[in-house]
């Protein structure tokens, strides 16, 4: 099994106080596992350090066998890594759908799709540099003898341009660059392409279809035109769960997901995990504080922490069976209980 | 063949490459500078020397002091802890200090020039105190806003402005007028500056409370976000400066307190040392000699105290006491009344400092600082402290206001200019953090203070005589500077580095011994012991109270060293041989008490009698007035005495009595240090203490309890009334149903119609009918009823997108009804004016459109809040000017068109490159920083040469450039010859009939057919008839071309950004704004977007700026003064509605109308004539009511007071708290002012007396109102955002 996500060593300081004291833990492909642990044992701290919100003091983080110690949230997001927040953080002035919509879909593509765009957009680039140079060349140079190098250069321009364009056009993977586009790649190009290519309105048609039906998943499509703001907090958690999926992840960092959510419907939405993640094969490392969740709907492994450490890793019937997590943690949950319907 | 070497590149950590560039940048610049061949010349030489000389060294100047910063950066951010880092980051000023002087030394030697700059070190110290306290009274106040009530108050300065005016006010107050009045006697009267700074302090701080309570209460209690609360404050601050305009004028004022504060010879003599750098070129010629030291007149003649002469080169610099015997001018003189400003402001400062730190008020005011909730929920009274905290950031502006206003001649903006860098300290010193803002306000006092003689002494040189005016942007590029290299500021890097030694020196325990004998040393009542044993706190107060006590009886020992007190003689009094102290010298006696022949004043210092009076009773008038005058002047001077006498004995009673009580409480403490007792020494004191205070405290308590029944008891029948009233209320409503209540709003709509005049009348009948069709429209589609309708089509009202733009085109009809109404003065002509008119209005309206356009793409889509859209519309404004004009005028004679293109693409690579160094910082230092690159720029354009053009000599600004369009305009495509044979300019042929010419078509309805020269063909003249002339008798204006290009491209822009906001970028901006974090973690690229979007909006900023360049025809750096542009565009931003570009047009469109509206008024005050006077007249009669409670057109006999009494007491029967409190808070000021404000003032206010209001700053009162109104009631704007509401994709299209 190849790993999703490997942590090594991981040490993170703020100031004198060590919230993460060399953590070490794999991940492996289709891999559903819990993180547990008291308050303050240093989950979220890790989180932020995967996902590039914090730079840890020491240590490596690898996603899909990438080193991405060094990379920013948005790059480390493009290798499938995408997160949610313990507290929701939504757009809040913005719909459900909106919201929704925001996160670039399928650009987890292989690099070879991309290769048109790039470079018809570096021709276009070509064009602009071109284009600019003839008109620094002609009040530069004036016109006299080089007046012919300057139209010379101005028509390249245009020629390159014109192919640049040519090669958008003709494209038949084009549906799937424009997606591309609409990732963070050259954000000064949009105007291009929202100008030029209203065509893309079929990605955006099929964009919002798949927000709608994240919708009806989460039982809340007749929210989809209310302002995140207006939202309950359980509300609130299903609409951060549906957008964390729209960007098709390979691997999901959930943060308490369901905490607030009512019940039958959290275990719905943690049934429906376990589902993806057999289905698809993606990796889930989820932060719970609902033991029942943890311990009896199918998690694979359980990481269990304390103070920055981690305490034990195993299934869910070897920590339940733990001493050790019983004392830091578990108390009577540990016990075997009824979960409430 | 590269790859080795870029693979040994990436090998180096990020520090080592960075430095590698940051050096390259120093040496590729300095050899710039030195031997002219930096790769910017080697890229001048390329181009063909097209780029100026004095650009080029001024880019490489630039270049090499960055690079300095840049070093300084890497030490920060790219060095382990260590101590080398610290040493290196303590001693980085200096570096920045070396880098500044090679830089310099360097360019003048490459120019083969050189320079003298001579550095007063006390004359720099004296000048950083004074502006490091002016700008710290202010600073303080922002301070204490942003951590208790966290806005940012752009109305500081405004406080700071009301103290510096309430001092004149003192001044001309019937009791303190004598004394200012009173001839030089050669000693400081005191009461006069104690009161007003007393008075400053009370009543600003009182006015402070009164703005809290109308305005920002209002938007705490709505939650609203601080950045909302900001632009409130730019409201309110508008709001009083117009005020202060109005009823004051616009005039240069002083305040002086008593004749003597100016006299040159009261001040303090401080022997000074002088530095001399001689930069440049510093080779000797033959026979030239340099001498060391003071080169003023005599002092060669003294043997001994010069150093000898040199000749063959200069030394680089040279250090000299200026104090040796022979020149005694050249100590340097810091006059007392300049000395008063540093004193007052850091005392008051360290007073608040102690306030918040060590009393229960303080330890409230930091809790709801924290978290007003958490307060709330723990018994403080949220309210009482927020109270307290306007009042103590107003009142100490205010105070610092009014001693201010000693030291300079001021006007009502001076306080604005002083408000920029005050923002620029408390970033620097951290927001929120008064240690840092002290340390910030020393640091940016330093810097004005030693870039004043530094740019003084380089301009002249260089040919930049104007770089004197940069010292005042000093402040604004240093701070720049520091945020790039500590994005939070001084504060923060000062707390991590206290917390992270207090972790470490935790660890070790101090010892108790040492302790012990350091608090019995005399050391102990300065509280040393208790710094050693980490009990920093009761160490600091100890300090405090002991040097506290010392300075106050320095203080006081000043104060009556320079009154009339026993026995003190003054400067003057020292001077003089005939009297021996202050008092002989104005009485000739040597004691005793003052008497009314001392009085100095005599016949021809009384006013003139009114007329009238015959002799006997002129005469006795005159003596009586005189009498007057010398009665008060004498009781002043004894309350004067007495006053100083009861100062000088408390500060003899506390020193040295206080520090030695300190002492033997220290001693005691150290007692119990060495016995190692564990016990406080001064908790017996402080029990007794409190066993005092108890009864106080309680019966207070009790007291309050009993105030709030006997106000429960007065509420009852006035709150059985509400209910009643209510109810009644109720069932009046109730008795009506929908339908009946739409009938009584449509009948009293006609009423209305037939009552107003006639502009609003028609406009509301062209709106009414248009609303009629639409509903009947709606009516016949459906069998729903209209309203029903409509509801349907807009289910969020103006929150759809059909509401929103049923809602934009009906605001756009009025207004441009409004448009046709306008009227235009000229009686004759009128035509011709009018379509100049519209022209200019539609002209306008694009402009500021557009600038609020790449505002709201800045700051409303984006949400980085950007004061300085006005830097790019001055970029794209300065460059296209630049690059049209004539050659020889310094311009580059560019066509029109591709200067546009240079001006956008300048002003869009502007915007991209902001986004990088400002990435790391909160959303207000954006706003800080954004705002100081305006102000560089405006500066820039006063002092800068290079960007000048279109004139000889050195006018600033820039003039006649080429103008689009506009030879085709008056001369059609024709080539037209003068009588001469020359080409006609656009000028002339306007001049001429019969060109043919577009503006000629539509201008005329009959052309002469004419040949090239202007003759008539064939001898017979022919008319030829334009179908489409508007027949205004004249060729069409000019501006007509330019309303035609502005809204040509303010349509197309808008269909740009409406196309581009729908795409999905749009969206990611959006979520940019909410939360850009969680964008990034879903994948965008923060950084890159943002700069895509402040180039895009930086680039339409830029076109409105060459828009606004030729509409102006001449562009100065006047225009781009905040009040005229950026608050302008903001509050059209408000009133509009953010993120929505139909708001940008509706609120451009008011904030237009309102100017010219008002530039009608302005002409209609002056005569009867004119339209619009009787609009006029009402307003100054309104105005004149309110300075003296005259009589009112529909108002008689009721005085402003009495007017408020009845809205408080109306607002009381009602039962509306805010009325209630607009009505009190309006009687209070009036009160005041009544009190405070006499028949003298109006003399000194308005010239000849009469009351006339400026219609300019009424424009300004009124837009800062309506940016209030707009946040308080319709917080959201006119035509709020549109939330997008996608529906559901049919099945077929969905799979």
């Amino acid at each position: 099994m190849k790993n999703a996500l490997k942590v090594e060593n991981l040490r993170m300081e703020f100031g004198g106080l060590v919230a993460v004291k060399d953590v070490s833990f794999e991940l492996g492909e289709g891999e559903f596992v819990g993180l547990i642990g008291p308050n303050g044992c240093g989950k979220s701290t890790i989180f932020n350090c995967i996902s590039g919100l914090l730079d840890q003091t020491t240590g490596t983080v690898e996603v899909f066998g990438q080193d991405v110690s060094e990379n920013r949230p948005d790059e480390i997001q493009k290798l499938g890594l995408t997160r949610t927040f313990q507290l929701t953080r939504l757009w809040r002035q913005m719909t459900v759908v909106e919201n929704l919509m925001v996160p670039p879909r399928k650009q987890f593509l292989s690099p070879e799709s991309e290769a048109p765009m790039h470079r018809a957009y570096s021709l276009l680039s070509v064009f602009a540099v071109l284009a600019s140079l003839s008109v620094v060349a002609y009040y530069a140079i004036g016109n006299g003898v080089f007046w012919s190098l300057f139209n010379l250069i101005a028509a390249l321009g245009l020629l390159t341009g014109v192919i640049a364009f040519r090669l958008i056009e003709g494209k038949s993977e084009f549906d799937a660059a424009t997606d591309r586009i609409e990732s963070a790649f050259l954000p000064p190009l949009f105007v291009l392409h929202a100008l030029f290519r209203p065509g893309s309105r079929a990605a955006e048609e099929e964009r919002l279809a798949k927000a709608y039906s994240v919708l009806d998943q989460l039982e809340i499509p007749h929210m989809a035109h209310n302002l995140t703001s207006e939202l309950s907090g359980g509300q609130s958690k299903l609409v951060d769960i549906g957008r964390s999926m729209m960007g098709d992840p390979q691997l999901l960092l959930l943060d308490e997901p369901v905490a607030g959510v009512a019940g039958p419907l959290a275990l719905k939405i943690f049934n429906n995990l376990r589902k993806i993640v057999d289905d698809t094969g993606i990796s889930v490392l989820i932060i719970e504080h609902n033991m029942d969740f943890i311990l009896r709907q199918g998690v694979d492994r359980i990481i269990v922490m304390k103070e920055g450490e981690i305490l034990m890793q195993g299934t869910p019937d070897e920590v339940r069976g733990n001493r050790a997590v019983i004392e830091a943690y578990l108390g009577a949950a540990g016990e075997p209980q009824e979960v409430e319907e | 063949m590269l790859g080795p070497v870029f693979d040994r590149w990436h090998s180096l950590s990020r520090g080592q490459r960075r430095t590698a560039i940051a050096l390259l940048i120093l040496i590729d610049a300095n050899i710039g500078l030195l031997y002219g061949s930096g790769l910017l010349n080697q890229f001048d030489s390329i181009s063909g020397g097209k780029i100026p000389n004095d650009m080029v060294w001024l880019l490489q100047a630039i270049e090499s002091i960055s690079g300095g910063f840049f070093l300084v950066k890497i030490l920060f951010d790219d060095v382990a802890a260590s101590w080398p880092r610290s040493i290196g980051i303590a001693l980085s000023p200096l570096f920045i200090l070396f880098i500044v002087g090679m830089t310099l030394d360097n360019l003048f030697k490459g120019l083969d020039d050189d320079v003298r700059i001579t550095l007063d070190l006390i004359s720099i110290s004296t000048s950083t105190l004074t502006w490091s306290s002016t700008y710290l009274a202010i600073a303080v106040g922002l301070t204490l806003t942003y951590k208790v009530q966290r806005y940012g108050n752009f109305a500081q300065s405004e406080l700071f402005m009301m103290g510096m005016y309430l001092s004149m006010v003192m001044v001309w107050s019937d009791y303190f007028f004598p004394l200012y009045d009173a001839p030089r006697d050669g000693t400081l009267a005191w009461s006069l500056l104690l009161w007003t700074v007393l008075a400053a302090f009370v009543l600003t701080g009182i006015a402070g409370i009164i703005i809290d309570r109308l305005v920002y209460r209002g938007f705490r209690k709505k939650e609203t976000k601080p950045q909302v609360m900001m632009i409130a404050s730019l409201g309110v601050a508008l709001i009083l400066r117009a005020i202060v305009y109005l009823r004051f004028g616009a005039g240069k004022k002083m305040f002086e307190p008593d004749a003597d504060w100016r006299v040159p010879t009261l001040r303090w003599d401080i022997p000074t040392h002088k530095l001399r750098l001689n930069l440049g070129n510093r080779d000797l010629e033959e026979g030239q000699t340099y001498t060391h030291g003071p080169t003023i007149g005599e002092c060669t003649e003294i043997d001994g105290a010069l150093q000898p002469e040199v000749s063959g080169s200069t030394p680089l610099f040279d250090l000299y006491n200026a104090a040796n015997d022979c020149v005694t001018e050249a100590t340097t003189g810091y006059a007392y009344y300049k000395g008063a400003m540093p004193l007052v402001i850091f005392s008051s400062v360290l007073l608040l400092l102690i306030l918040l730190r060590k009393t229960r008020l303080g330890r409230r005011m930091r809790a709801v600082a924290d978290n007003p909730d958490l307060a709330a929920s723990s018994g403080i009274n949220v309210e009482n402290i927020q109270m307290t905290s306007a009042f103590l950031s107003a009142g100490i502006s205010g105070m610092g206001g009014a001693i201010f206003a000693m030291t300079l001649r001021f006007a009502p903006e001076t306080a604005f200019t002083l408000l920029l860098p005050s923002f620029a300290i408390i970033v620097l010193g951290t927001i929120g953090s008064i240690p840092g803002v002290l340390v910030g306000s020393l640091i940016v006092g330093f810097v004005r203070a030693l870039s004043s003689p530094v740019l003084i002494a380089i301009g002249h040189p260089l040919g930049r005589s104007n770089y004197t005016a940069l010292d005042g942007v000093m402040p604004y590029i240093f701070l720049i500077a520091i945020l790039m290299i500590m994005p939070s500021g001084i504060g923060a890097a000062y707390e991590k580095w206290k917390v992270d030694r207090l972790r470490r020196r935790a660890e070790e325990q101090p010892s108790k011994r040492l302790g012990g004998l350091l608090a019995i040393s005399p050391l102990g009542a300065l509280g040393a012991h208790n710094f050693q044993q980490r009990k920093n706190a009761r160490g600091e107060s100890m300090m405090i109270v002991s040097v506290g006590a010392y300075v106050f009886s320095r203080i006081t020992r000043f104060i009556s060293g320079n009154s009339f007190a026993d026995g003190s003689c003054s400067n003057d009094c020292q001077a003089s041989e005939s009297s021996a102290t202050n008092f002989e010298m104005v009485t000739g006696r040597t004691e005793g008490d003052f008497i009314l022949e001392d009085s100095p004043f005599s016949l021809s210092d009384v006013p003139d009698p009114p007329d009238g009076l015959d002799a006997t009773l002129h005469d006795q008038w005159l003596t009586d007035a005189l009498s007057e005058l010398n009665n008060s002047w004498l009781d002043l001077m004894n309350t004067e005495l007495g006053l100083v006498d009861n100062l000088v004995s408390l500060g003899d009673a506390l020193w040295p009595a206080v520090p030695l009580l300190v002492w033997i409480i220290a001693a005691f403490e150290g007692l119990y240090l060495l016995q190692g007792r564990d016990e406080d020494a001064l908790r017996p004191a402080t029990e007794f203490l409190n066993s005092l205070l108890a009864p106080v405290m309680q019966s207070r308590n009790s007291g309050s309890v009993a105030m709030t029944q006997a106000l429960g008891l007065a509420k009852a029948p006035l709150d059985s009334f509400h209910t009643a009233l209510y109810d009644s209320l109720d069932r009046f409503q109730s008795g009506f149903d929908r339908n009946q209540k739409y009938m009584l709003l449509a009948v009293l709509v006609i009423v209305l119609v037939s009552e107003l005049p006639p502009f609003f009348g028609r406009a509301l009948l062209v709106l009414g009918l248009l609303w009629l069709v639409g509903l009947t429209i709606l009516a016949w589609r459906s069998g729903e009823g209209p309203l029903g309708e409509l509801r349907r089509l807009s289910p969020h009202g103006r929150e759809s997108p059909i509401g929103s733009w049923v809602l934009f085109l009906s605001v756009l009809v009025f207004l441009l009804l409004f448009v046709e109404w306008l009227p235009v003065a000229e009686v004759e002509n009128h035509d011709f004016i009018k379509a100049l008119q519209v022209s200019n209005v539609l002209t306008t309206l694009a402009i500021f459109t557009l600038m609020a356009f790449a505002l709201n793409l800045h700051t409303g889509v984006t949400g980085m809040v950007n004061f300085g859209i006005i830097f790019f519309v001055g970029v794209g404004a300065i460059t296209v000017g630049l690059l049209t004009a004539p050659k020889d005028l310094h311009g580059y004679d560019w066509p029109v068109f591709w200067a546009v293109v240079a001006a956008v693409l300048i002003s869009a690579g502007f915007g991209w490159l902001l986004a990088y160094p400002t990435a790391r910082l909160r959303m207000d230092y954006f706003a800080i920083v954004t705002i100081s690159l305006g102000e560089i720029a405006r500066v820039l354009l006063m002092g800068e040469p290079l960007l000048r053009a279109g004139s000889w000599g050195s006018a600033i600004g820039i003039s006649r450039y080429k103008l689009p369009l506009k030879d085709w305009w008056f001369c059609g495509s024709g080539e037209h010859l003068s009588e001469a044979g020359g080409l006609l300019s656009s000028d002339e042929c306007r001049g001429v009939v019969g060109i043919g010419s577009p503006a000629e078509k539509l201008g005329r309805s009959d052309i002469p057919v004419l040949d090239d020269r202007g003759g008539v063909i064939d001898g017979e003249l022919l008319y030829e008839a334009t179908w489409f002339s508007m027949d205004l008798g004249e060729p069409a204006p000019y501006m007509m071309v330019l309303a035609i290009i502005g809204v040509v491209s303010l349509i197309l822009i808008w269909w740009l950004l409406e196309t581009l906001l729908k795409s999905p970028w749009g969206r990611i901006l959006r979520s940019i704004r909410e939360d850009e974090e969680v964008a990034q973690h879903h994948g965008h690229d923060v950084l890159t977007h943002k700069a895509a979007s402040l180039a895009l909006g930086a680039g339409i900023a830029a076109f409105a700026g060459a828009l606004w360049a030729w509409k102006l025809t001449g562009f100065q750096p006047s225009f781009m003064a905040p009040a005229k542009s950026t608050f302008l565009v903001w509050a059209a931003f408000i009133v509009g509605g953010a993120a929505n570009n139909k708001g940008m047009v509706v609120g451009a469109f008011i904030i237009v109308l309102m100017e010219f509206v008002f530039n009608v008024l302005v002409a209609g005050q002056g005569s009867s004539d004119l339209p619009l006077h009787e609009t006029a007249a009402k307003i100054d009669q309104l105005f004149e009511w309110l300075v003296t409670g005259s009589d009112l057109w529909f108002w008689p006999h009721t005085t402003p007071i009495e007017t408020f009494l009845l809205l408080a007491a109306l607002g009381l029967l009602i039962n509306k708290s805010a009325m209630v409190e607009l009505g009190f808070s309006g009687v209070a000021v009036f009160m005041a002012t009544y009190l405070l404000l006499g028949e003298r003032s109006i003399d000194e206010s308005f010239v000849g007396g009469s009351i006339l209001a400026n219609m300019a700053y009424v424009k300004v009162f009124l837009v800062g109102c309506l940016i209030l109104l707009s946040l308080k009631y319709n917080a959201r704007g006119i035509l709020p955002e549109v939330p997008v509401r996608p529906p559901r994709p049919t099945e077929g299209d969905a799979e």
